[in-house]
């Protein structure tokens, strides 16, 4: 197998999808959202949680019946076929925005937290950058190796907070939860509001995963989405619980990168003592998946919207806009709360639940169904090879004496 | 010659399907001015065109012999001296052509003198006919003798390799306290016959090549048919045939230039210095290459996770193997990490330390000139120095050497306040922590790392040493060894390949070959070898 292989296009496993999605909803959301919650729906918000859970899945159902449609097709290649040429640009465009601006929400949260807890006094774009390096690097090496390293990170996700939960349950007070539906069943509710829109909507990125996923694979697909948002509305459960249990209503609802502060909580026998860091790197690995995703999405929608015949270019100039974005696109960690507690949830709703709910429709009512394969053309391995010899066989045989002591040229 | 297919031609000659230009065959013709040019058939044309292509070396002897007396036919015999076993010379060769078969009158062509000498005379396992130039020469340098007869249009090569080669020793790289003792050695055909003692079945088929222009070295590969993956073969077989390179002198030649990815800290192809180990990953369904003048296989596909196996870990007791992989990992990632660590908790995240520690360790620091990153880059240097130093100096210097590393560096250093005690314990226990790898190679990686790791730590902390490891991971993830992930049964998950990984189960338990690896027949064992309980009374 040469070294190309699966740069371009690759297989996933339904696995690694799932896999992908747990990630991509902990993402950002892990230290984020719980705040947002709590601040809203007080000590019932695990409740919103749990209420949300559903929604996690209901929503991949329409992308779902999508891909049922189209099975080889992403988002921005079916829209074309259902809503016509210049109608599905138009939609992928908005896409396109969509994940520019989500890409330049996540760099942002990455470096307000590093900024505010970590790293007081290293300025906010050297964060980004670096961080953006990591995943330039990972966008061009494809999606196959995007999903090995969520395979890791997963493990090591699950293994420190499970280790971390751990750690607090002395702390654990259940008096933080009382009183129970102090307001009746409206707070809750109301909770889920930041929900609906902070991970869930965000999901929609999967539409340009889904053609990947092995043939073979298919069937196990919606088994192992199930089984991704159970896991994800039960760890964002437990996280709450113990946010509010451990920390109590009023302090969890003020500080601005919760799990962060209560993992500082942690002290067994004053020798593990403000192990924070550990979530910290958890959660700095969460993000890189959310983010690195993020920018895969929407290099391979502009690709396909442009015709291209590979999406790596576009990676390094697309993060060029993204890291300035990412520095104005907020004033500050307030306003973020304030912003995804907000405007956010209408805006990715409308993104991720309504216009694929109209492509969907208007796909039904016109019959549209297509088979046909919309991964990039392979990358040709001898390219490179073939253009030197091209070179050589010009500039005579002085030249091609040396390059072959140079390269005595493996295959 | 001995390519099985392909006849010489190089990969990329085949598969351009166009002439050489002219700057290659004037190197081809450098390279080989005899190739495919056949013998004279006067006895002393011959000689005096291997004296001269030879350039009058020597250690080239030529014995005349007179093979009837009438006729006063004569034959010639051309060895290397000290490459061929001269009692078997004597004995097999010399003595039957001194004893007269030929009809004395000499009713018989030379032709034919050659075919009865190679039936009834020359009592050497292995003989063989030559024809070319080519061919006089490889078998010449092998250890053959050639023996010419007057008129014919061939000569005769027979095997008396012989000569001063090392014996079966103990493996040096990769001791082991409970199994065999024998480690490979620098003759290709004592390593194949080692590995024959070890899986005694037809199906273990080998092919061989000769690599380098010059060098003329053996390169085997050795696989057990049916159990290793066709296409990995068949892509093993066209990179093996696209090398073209003056010289092969150790297997490390090929591995780089076979390799995938060369752009790796990681090795992506293993060697092995042990027989068992290498039969055991040809039962598993991998294929190992043997070159001939080194101890060291080639084992390919190779996965990170097998770096962590020992072959002791088979033979003892799956407990404690259990726990001594476990102690591997964990000590591959402390030679990785530690001092970087060290560095990212003492420069930016101080509330890590338990109090009592911390102040501990500020103390030590008072008085230190240098910033902890500083120090742990010092001490990491003049630890590599040490252990280049230790590697390449003769041994008679190594007392030295350890006392002046040991006392008057680890030591004086301290009392001299020039680093913190602290620093000096982080960087040996790294040290012994990366000698724990049951594979040299793979601490390479850990050692180079160490030091961007360290710059990372430095500058940004615990966020540097994550973004690094994501980078670490993200590469790891991108590497393939022959088509096969790096990371294998951990990413892409293959949970029934977890039982050889982290742990080591029971042998009972591992039942099947690892995943995507042997092709047809997957089934280790029978369901009989699980032990049984017994009937409860």
């Amino acid at each position: 197998m040469s070294k190309y292989a699966g740069i371009n296009n690759a297989e996933i496993t339904s696995g690694q999808a799932a896999k992908l999605l747990f990630l991509f909803a902990l993402g950002s959301a892990a230290l984020i959202l719980p705040t947002a919650v709590t601040s809203i729906a007080r000590q019932d918000g695990w409740i919103s949680m749990l209420l949300a859970g559903p929604f996690n899945y209901f929503i991949l159902i329409i992308y779902l019946a999508l891909v049922e449609r189209f099975p080889n097709l992403s988002l921005a290649q079916y829209a074309e076929k259902v809503l016509g040429v210049w109608g599905g640009k138009l939609l992928t465009l908005l896409y396109i925005f969509f994940f520019l601006l989500l890409s330049a929400l996540v760099l942002r949260n990455i470096s307000d937290f590093l900024n505010l807890s970590v790293l007081p006094l290293t300025p906010e774009w050297f964060i980004d950058v670096t961080f953006m390096i990591v995943i330039i690097y990972g966008v061009l090496l494809g999606i196959e190796t995007i999903a090995r390293t969520g395979e890791i990170l997963f493990g090591w996700g699950m293994f420190v907070i499970v280790i971390v939960l751990f750690s607090l349950f002395n702390q654990f007070d259940l008096h933080n939860f009382e009183p129970f539906l102090f307001n009746g069943w409206q707070q809750p509710i109301k909770g889920m509001y930041p929900i609906l829109g902070f991970p869930i909507a965000e999901f929609v990125f999967i539409t340009a995963i889904f053609p990947l996923v092995k043939k073979q694979d298919r069937k196990k697909l919606r088994r192992s989405l199930k089984l991704s948002a159970g896991a994800i509305t039960f760890v964002s459960t437990l996280i709450t619980v113990f946010l509010v249990g451990v920390m109590g209503v009023s302090e969890a609802s003020r500080s601005p990168f919760a799990v962060y502060d209560m993992a500082k909580n942690i002290n067994i026998e004053e020798v593990l003592v403000r192990v924070e860091i550990l979530v910290a790197m958890v959660w700095i690995g969460t993000v890189f998946m959310k983010l690195v995703l993020c920018v895969y999405v929407l290099a391979v929608l502009t690709a396909q919207m442009l015709k291209l015949t590979t999406y790596r270019p576009l990676v390094v100039p697309y993060s060029f806009i993204i890291v300035p974005l990412a520095l104005m696109v907020y004033r500050n960690a307030a306003h973020t709360q304030v912003f995804a507690m907000g405007v956010w949830t209408i805006y990715s709703l409308f993104h991720g639940f309504f216009l694929p709910l109209v492509v969907l429709v208007i796909a039904v009512i016109r019959g549209k169904k297509d088979t046909s394969d919309g991964s990039f053309p392979p990358v040709r391995e001898n390219e490179d090879a073939d253009k030197k010899e091209q070179n050589l066989a010009k500039n005579g045989s002085d030249q091609a004496d040396k390059q072959a002591d140079k390269e005595p040229a493996p295959a | 010659m001995l390519r099985p297919t392909g006849q010489g031609k190089t990969k990329a000659d085949k598969k351009a399907g166009k002439r050489p230009t002219k700057a290659e065959r004037h190197e081809q013709e450098q390279l080989d001015p005899f190739a495919d040019k056949p013998l004279f058939k006067s006895l002393t044309q011959n000689l005096e065109s291997i004296k001269s292509e030879l350039g009058e070396s020597q250690d080239i002897i030529f014995r005349e012999l007179l093979l009837t007396d009438i006729r006063r036919t004569k034959a010639l015999i051309v060895y290397v001296q000290g490459m061929i076993d001269d009692e078997r010379m004597n004995e097999f060769i010399i003595q039957p052509l001194h004893r007269d078969l030929f009809p004395q009158d000499g009713s018989i062509e030379p032709q034919e003198m050659l075919e009865l000498m190679k039936s009834s005379q020359l009592s050497t396992g292995i003989v063989t006919d030559i024809s070319d130039w080519k061919l006089l020469f490889q078998k010449l340098f092998m250890g053959y003798c050639i023996i010419f007869v007057e008129g014919a249009d061939h000569a005769v090569g027979a095997n008396v390799i012989g000569g001063a080669r090392r014996g079966v020793e103990e493996p040096k790289t990769e001791m082991a306290i409970r199994g065999p003792r024998e480690g490979f050695t620098e003759s290709i055909r004592t390593n194949t016959s080692l590995l024959r003692r070890k899986i005694r079945s037809p199906k273990l088929w080998m092919e061989q090549w000769t690599i380098g222009e010059i060098s003329q070295t053996p390169v085997s590969i050795m696989y057990v048919k049916g159990l290793a993956d066709e296409n990995v073969l068949k892509d093993l077989r066209e990179r093996l045939e696209g090398i073209n390179i003056d010289g092969i002198l150790e297997s490390g030649y090929i591995e780089e230039l076979i390799t995938d990815q060369v752009w790796s800290p990681f090795p992506t192809i293993m060697s092995i210095e042990r027989p068992d180990a290498v039969a055991g990953n040809l039962l598993e369904g991998r294929i190992a290459i043997l070159v001939d003048g080194t101890p060291f296989v080639l084992i390919v596909p190779s996965i990170l996770n097998m770096f962590f196996q020992a072959s002791e870990d088979y033979y003892q007791r799956f407990d404690i193997a259990t726990f001594l992989r476990m102690l591997r990992f964990v000590s591959f990632m402390i030679a990785l990490l530690m001092p970087s660590v060290y560095v990212a908790i003492v420069g930016y995240h101080q509330e890590m330390i338990p109090t009592q520690l911390l102040l501990k360790l500020a103390a030590q620091r008072e008085g230190v000139p240098f910033p902890a990153y500083l120090e742990a880059f010092i001490m990491e240097l003049v630890f590599e120095i040490l252990r280049e130093a230790v590697v390449r100096m003769p041994s008679a210097a190594g007392n030295t050497i350890s006392i002046v590393g040991g006392l008057v560096i680890g030591q004086s250093v301290v009392e001299a306040g020039i680093v913190s005690p602290a620093v000096v314990i982080v960087v040996s226990f790294t040290a012994i922590a990366s000698f724990v790898s049951p594979n040299y190679s793979l601490g390479i990686a850990a050692r180079l790392l160490r030091f961007f790791l360290l710059l990372a730590a430095s500058t940004l902390g615990f966020y540097g040493i994550g973004v690094v490891v994501l980078m670490l991971l993200l590469h790891l993830s991108n590497l393939r060894s022959f088509g096969m992930p790096y990371i294998k049964p951990f990413a892409p998950m293959f949970l029934k390949d977890m039982k050889d990984t982290l742990v080591r189960a029971p042998l009972w338990l591992m039942r099947e070959r690892p995943q995507k690896l042997a092709s047809g027949n997957r089934i280790r064992q029978s369901i009989e070898t699980e032990p049984r309980k017994e009937p409860e009374q």
